[in-house]
């Protein structure tokens, strides 16, 4: 079993504007050894720092390591640069010995930033945000959208309402994926061969201290800027309409952002939730949602729905809460002159 | 009809189960029971109308191109389908209230096991799925009431649901 830490029943959680490097890395950056991170702050060019982080030697939680501390002390421009350059020298036309990003044992890592509510200031202001790196190992298995390309679509559509920033979920392969639980559970009656693989085959995702950690094995094109936006939402929003309305407008921004960018084929993770918000956006529009979702705009919404739909809004997020989509759709239904 | 649940058993058994032998029909409705149950159970003063008709078009189009003997395991698959989503919903709201302190851990751990004993329960069936995006749903669904589960019984070092996590983070 894991160390005791303070837990969310002992202090108020950590809102994901508080969620701080030491929380997401804080395994990680134990294993990095100091002989690799005094090299890595000596080398003297981006090229020479990108070589040190592709060392195959490392595995990938000592690389997202060694990234999250080099983004902490040069900062998040400085990192992309560094693995910009890491993700060029991976290409297949590259230099021999710098293998691909999606070879589980090299892949590279990728930039991850907080917040801009972390930092009490905005991205407009030339500041750049501290980052904090994620791995994505075990590519290939599934056509997810890699992080970069994500929040492209996601900046595409939705950079009028807030600056997309990727945020703090951990994005893994399925070998990484297991180890990260099992550094949890691994000596234990739940460790992923007694547990997880027995009773469930396998999981998507799980959270620890404060950390999402997502399976890109049982991802889909839709994962990762379905996480990247749940980073991007206000953070009044998923406490003022709940997990599954919270879902549903989630992969409806979702589909909307990968529709403009003309990707195809698709499959809603969240069916249920998603058919009820398109049922809700046939009678309101949705740009209640996306003001309350991006910005914070609660209070519209809520008039919204009380004014154009039959049921009140408490009623309705009650019914989501339930999963009761029957009930949800005939409260979300027009009100009748 | 109004919340008359034998008429609207009827009705929806209408629709779905024509032309299907008695063995059939008699398993198909045990399905739509589950179902135009989960429609109006706790529904208050919505319109029993108004559910009807959405409940039966969602329903209608979930078993479209679905026929014969074939519809009666679409249906159970949507009836397993809403038994999980109500297990997993009851999950949620249990260890929400923990993490709200409007509960103590302790209080709920035997409500937590007995969810857990109907996770275990489910698993087989929801195993047997062959629709695959279901079955990974329906997977999803009970692994997060499981982590719950495991949460409010194990205590503080536990992980947990992201849907818990993005809760407590709220």
């Amino acid at each position: 079993m894991a160390n005791k830490q303070v837990s969310p029943r002992q202090q108020k959680p950590l809102r994901s504007s508080q969620t701080s490097i030491a929380r997401h890395a804080g395994a990680p950056v134990e294993m990095v050894e100091s002989s690799e991170w005094d090299l890595l702050k000596t080398s003297p060019t981006i090229q020479s720092q990108s070589q040190l982080l592709g060392n195959p030697a490392l595995s990938p939680i000592q690389r997202q390591a060694l990234a999250s501390q080099l983004g902490h002390l040069s900062g998040n421009r400085h990192l992309q640069r560094v693995l910009a350059h890491s993700h060029e020298m991976a290409k297949p036309d590259a230099q021999p010995g710098i293998q691909r990003e999606d070879d589980e044992e090299t892949a590279s890592p990728t930039a991850v930033a907080e917040s801009e509510e972390e930092h009490g200031h905005s991205h407009g202001d030339g500041v750049e945000p501290d980052v904090i790196p994620q791995t994505e190992g075990g590519a290939g298995k599934k056509d997810y959208l890699e992080t970069t390309v994500a929040l492209k679509v996601l900046e595409d559509s939705f950079g009028k309402y807030k600056k997309m920033i990727q945020g703090t979920v951990s994005i893994l392969g399925q070998a990484d994926f297991q180890a990260a639980y099992d550094k949890i559970y691994g000596e234990t009656q739940y460790s992923w061969e007694k547990y997880i693989k027995v009773k469930f085959g396998n999981l998507g995702g799980f959270a620890y201290k404060g950390v999402n950690y997502v399976n890109t094995a049982i991802a889909s094109s839709t994962t990762v800027p379905h996480e990247m936006l749940h980073n991007n939402a206000h953070s009044s929003w998923a406490g003022f309409v709940g997990s599954e309305m919270n879902e549903g407008v989630t992969e409806y921004l979702t589909f909307e952002a990968l529709k403009a960018a003309k990707h195809t084929g698709m499959t809603s993770k969240y069916p249920e939730q998603y058919g009820v918000i398109t049922a809700l956006v046939a009678v309101m529009g949705d740009e209640p949602l996306k003001e309350a979702y991006f910005k914070g705009s609660n209070e519209d919404l809520r008039k919204a729905f009380n004014q154009k739909c039959r049921g009140a809004w408490v009623d309705f997020k009650k019914k989501m809460d339930e999963k009761n989509w029957t009930q949800a759709k005939a409260l979300a239904l027009p009100i009748t002159k | 009809m109004g919340d008359n649940r034998e008429a609207r058993y009827k009705a929806v058994a209408a629709e779905m189960l024509s032309g299907l032998n008695d063995h059939d029909s008699a398993e198909g409705l045990e399905h739509i029971k589950v179902l135009v149950d989960r429609w109006y159970d706790h529904a208050g003063d919505i319109n029993p109308d108004d559910l009807f008709r959405i409940g039966l078009s969602d329903l209608k189009e979930a078993v479209a191109n679905v026929s014969g003997a074939k519809r009666v395991q679409a249906l159970a698959e949507l009836a397993l389908e809403r038994t999980v989503e109500t297990l997993s919903s009851q999950a949620f709201r249990l260890a929400q209230g923990v993490i709200d302190e409007t509960t103590s851990a302790q209080s709920v751990q035997g409500e937590a096991s007995a969810i857990a004993d109907k996770i275990d329960a489910l698993l087989p069936r929801v195993k047997l799925l062959h629709d695959v995006a279901l079955k990974e749903r329906l997977l999803r669904e009970l692994a997060d009431a499981d982590l719950e589960c495991r949460y409010i019984k194990e205590g503080d070092s536990s992980i947990m649901s992201i849907r818990l996590n993005q809760y407590s983070d709220r």
